[in-house]
């Protein structure tokens, strides 16, 4: 199930609020949310909710051992019996495909390549429960002794299919007791509410377009590659955010508070800054269970750089089995690189705005590596795009269509820039003034957003969300 | 003070939760509609649950459809969410509304059932005269009979290349040379496989090159007229038919349709003069035959765009009786059409609403047309459904005319023009061919 879908929001989340605040055991409301959570995942993945079960019982079992017999030497094997298996589900669900694929060309043979379908959040539920682990391991957070609470934390399913990828100790505290007050639910309707305006009034339609004009690209004026990436960076932004703003609102209602995933990360000053900003929860992630542990940056040049090597392989696999999304990771690889050794000073010298230019047109060209899968579209592309295929620079249809979107373009672009954030301490002063003044916004702001949006959804039954890839 | 604060905070959030719970309520108990006018659909109904359903996810995947598709109000919704996408394109109001997804114009070509073209068509006597050919080659573009104003404002349609522009849709053209020289490549090869035969490319500009401001229709990427030449001066030992000029000077007439993107039978009538020219007969004249009219018709751009102009004021096909008997048949399996089915050459009781399907009921695998004309001349058509509307008036000349139509079966050429003992192969097609990869492999595939 998707939140942005008719089925969720008129059935499955009125329900599941009823019997959550209509039971008062705080017991019987962790129940109530695996339940709830449990057929949410199955919706979209009947059959694959025992491989989140398996993994739940694994990691709950493996931890317990470890706390049992802290300090001893076979804690070793449980930690690595759940590394082990966990990414030997991800690589068998998620990478076998690919890696069988890759060999055959390679070696021009023909083994027979798996048809596994990807089970629906895979990569972010396998993280979980395996960073639970390791930290259960490093001894900074207590195993759950619970086996119902720990399938809460797993299975949870604000965040279940998309992120945050929310790590045990965000929200350990959280598990066995939760207060909500009325503000905070106030504030989740209206963050999940925003969330749901990105999804479906910008992210659909921006992907809409970005199709049409990316489409046929060998026959594609420059422009229109140009602009189809551009509505592309906005679908994929609008798309992710969205959803992590979704998944915070829903966490608050339900009294959790998760980490933020985005923090507009269209106005970065640098490829540095942008990833301080993009899926903040995947990059601290890496950070702190793969970089860090091999030994970060307190290591000598040549092998600091072989471990963000290593972390950047690594995110772009994640982001997809096939090798554009490598390429993607190593192009960051080399960005990053080269402004952490290289262009320190100059970038700190150079004005705001030219750093802005900078980074986003690396963005840009990065959503061109990561849209196509197929290189030989890419590689086309990227020579219409350069002007090396001679194709013309606009295409009358593509003129009419950017202009006939105007309003469109310029409605997602001040999205990305901190207006919500404006408007919030606008409000905040008039709130000041009138205690009623924030509650009288929000209102407002909901019941539009909700019309908008539901009309929309009933309007169009284009409504992938792109993140279930991964 | 607190309290009130208090009090409207808990309204900020109920009022969403009290909509959905509502709403959400409501909607299993309001009736079920069968079906949508506005879309011209069936709407999904309730599916039945069971175990093996849900695990296998159709139960899931099909309550999705069927309860958004039985959504309450959801007539209003959905002119709400045009109102949106109106604001975000600048499109006028009720223009545009649910826009779908064009499948290129084409697809894979479309036929009646075989149930609604039993029996060959009828009447009127013929007259026949073979006469003399002269050759054209020209050099400058010949004049558009109608001038399109440059500041015309149009409309362009997100999802598929189609512009809106008064009450006509036209699909957006670019010239791809590659595929262009792929193209001419393919009907080379093809020719040298056929030494006896006598063969012809006639290639058909399609509206936009007229209808359209120059931005649309002129220079290397878009001028049809630079395109068609290009294929022409690429083919070795094909006689090219110059469709265009003859077009291009009666473009005042009803040519092409403004809803789909074929061109009408009038249309097909001045590049079949343009045909006549090159292979040596007298043309029928167009005010001899029996004529009628089909409508309304609203054709594939309309049903890719939803155009609420053009559906105000939907096309006609205007149709011709050739002047000689016709017998035809066809067959999808079998290109001995051993076995076979029964097709008219124009159908004039069409009841399928997609009425270009009048022309030999659409596009079968072989089809062949034998007529009762005064001569032994027989040809071959090897086309897409552009050709549909101008092989009936091949009838008119030709004692037999086959029809193949390579996406819907495979044919081997060369040994079909030898085992039917065929004179004369003509390659009609409309200019967006050459980047349909569909037909261009299915016609690569016949050598």
């Amino acid at each position: 199930m998707v939140f942005s879908s008719l089925v969720f929001l008129f059935i499955f989340f009125p329900l599941t609020l009823f019997f959550y605040f209509v039971v008062k055991n705080d017991k019987l409301k962790n129940i109530v949310l695996v339940i709830a959570s449990l057929i949410f995942y199955s919706w979209g993945e009947p059959v694959w909710v025992c491989l989140l079960i398996f993994s739940s019982v694994l990691d709950y079992t493996v931890s317990l051992g470890i706390e049992k017999y802290r300090g001893q030497k076979i804690t070793k094997l449980f930690i690595a019996l759940s590394v082990v298996i966990n990414l030997g589900l991800l690589m068998a669900f998620k990478y076998s495909g690919f890696f069988i694929s890759t060999i055959n060309s390679v070696f021009n043979i023909a083994l027979r390549v798996p048809a596994f379908s990807l089970p629906i959040g895979i990569s972010f539920y396998t993280f979980q429960t395996m960073s639970y682990s390791l930290d259960v391991y490093k001894g900074e957070v207590k195993a759950q002794k619970s086996f119902i609470d720990f399938l809460m934390f797993v299975s949870l399913f604000p965040q279940l299919i998309a992120g945050p990828i929310v790590r045990y100790s965000d929200i350990d505290t959280q598990i066995a007791h939760r207060t909500i007050t009325v503000e905070k639910f106030a504030d989740g309707m209206t963050r999940f509410m925003a969330g749901l305006g990105k999804k479906v009034l910008i992210a659909n339609y921006a992907g809409s377009l970005a199709s049409s004009l990316l489409e046929n690209v060998e026959s594609a004026a420059v422009l229109s590659v140009w602009v189809g990436v551009l509505l592309y960076a906005f679908q994929i932004y609008f798309d992710f955010s969205g959803y992590s703003d979704m998944a915070i609102g829903l966490g608050h209602m339900f009294g959790f508070d998760y980490p933020e995933n985005f923090i507009y990360p269209y106005i970065s000053t640098s490829i540095t800054d942008f990833w301080r900003r993009w899926h903040i929860t995947l990059s601290t992630f890496f950070r702190d269970y793969v970089y860090i542990p091999l030994g970060g940056n307190r290591v000598k040049l040549p092998r600091q750089i072989f471990n963000l090597f290593i972390v950047w392989t690594l995110t772009g696999l994640w982001h997809g089995a096939s090798w554009n999304f490598v390429i993607w990771g190593l192009y960051y690889f080399v960005f990053l690189c080269l402004e952490k050794f290289v262009l320190k000073n100059i970038l700190d010298k150079t004005p705001k705005v030219i750093r802005w230019i900078y980074s986003m047109f690396v963005v840009l060209i990065g959503w061109m590596i990561f849209y196509f899968e197929d290189f030989s579209a890419m590689k086309t592309a990227f020579s219409v795009a350069f002007g090396a295929s001679g194709n013309a620079l606009s295409d009358p249809v593509m003129s009419a269509m950017i202009v006939n979107n105007i309003p469109f373009i310029i409605i997602a672009a001040i999205a990305c820039v901190p207006v919500a954030k404006l408007v919030k301490s606008g409000i905040d002063k008039l709130q000041k003034r009138s205690p009623v003044a924030r509650p009288i916004f929000n209102t407002v702001f909901n019941v539009v957003m909700l019309v908008l949006c539901v009309a929309s959804l009933a309007g169009s039954t284009y409504n992938p969300f792109l993140y279930f890839r991964f | 003070m607190k309290n009130i604060q208090k009090i409207f905070s808990v309204i900020s959030f109920s009022v969403i939760i009290a909509i959905f719970a509502v709403v959400g309520f409501y909607s299993f108990f309001d009736k079920d509609e069968k079906s949508s006018e506005m879309e011209n659909r069936n709407l999904a109904q309730r599916p039945s649950f069971s175990l093996s359903a849900y695990f296998s996810g159709d139960f899931t995947s099909d309550f999705e459809e069927y309860y958004n598709d039985q959504f309450p109000a959801r007539n209003m919704l959905v002119k709400i969410s045009n109102k949106i996408e109106a604001f975000y394109s600048f499109l006028t109001l009720g223009d545009g509304e649910t826009i779908i997804k064009n499948n290129g114009g084409v697809g894979d070509g479309e036929a009646l059932s075989h149930e609604e073209e039993t029996s060959a068509t009828q009447v009127p006597d013929s007259t026949e005269n073979d006469s003399t050919t002269q050759g054209s080659t020209e050099t400058t573009q010949p004049q558009n009979a109608v001038t399109v104003p440059d500041d015309a404002q149009e409309t362009v349609y997100k999802s598929n290349y189609v512009v809106l522009l008064g009450n006509r849709l036209m699909e957006q053209y670019t010239n791809v040379y590659s595929k262009m020289d792929v193209y001419a490549e393919t009907l080379n090869r093809l020719r040298a496989e056929m030494p006896d035969a006598k063969v012809y490319s006639l290639m058909a500009p399609t509206s936009i090159e007229f209808y359209a401001p120059k931005k649309y229709n002129t220079g290397k990427s878009h001028s049809q007229y630079m395109g068609i030449n290009y294929i022409y001066g690429e083919l070795n030992g094909i006689i090219t038919v110059d469709a265009y000029s003859q077009l291009a000077t009666h473009t005042n007439e009803y040519l092409y349709f403004r809803s789909d993107h074929h061109w009408t039978a009038r249309g097909a009538y001045y590049a079949y003069l343009a045909f006549a020219q090159q292979a040596g007969f007298t043309p029928v004249d167009i005010n001899s035959l029996e004529t009628g009219k089909l409508s309304p018709f609203l054709g594939t751009l309309y049903r890719a765009t939803q155009s609420s102009v053009v559906e105000k004021d939907p096309d006609y096909v205007e149709y011709f009786i050739p002047s000689t008997q016709t017998e035809a048949i066809a067959s999808d399996t079998d290109p001995t059409l051993a076995s076979h089915y029964k097709v008219k050459v124009v159908n004039t009781e069409i009841t399928s609403s997609n009425k270009y399907l009048a022309f030999l009921g659409g596009d079968h695998g072989v089809t062949k047309i034998t007529t009762d004309a005064p001569n032994e001349r027989s040809i071959v058509v090897i086309k897409e459904s552009y050709a549909n509307a101008f092989v009936p008036w091949l009838c008119n000349n030709y004692k037999t005319v086959y029809v193949i139509d390579p996406r819907q079966m495979d044919v081997k050429l060369a040994s079909f023009v030898k085992s039917n003992n065929i004179d004369e192969v003509l390659f009609l097609n409309y200019m967006f061919i050459p980047t349909n990869s569909k037909y261009m492999t299915a016609l690569g595939n016949m050598g």
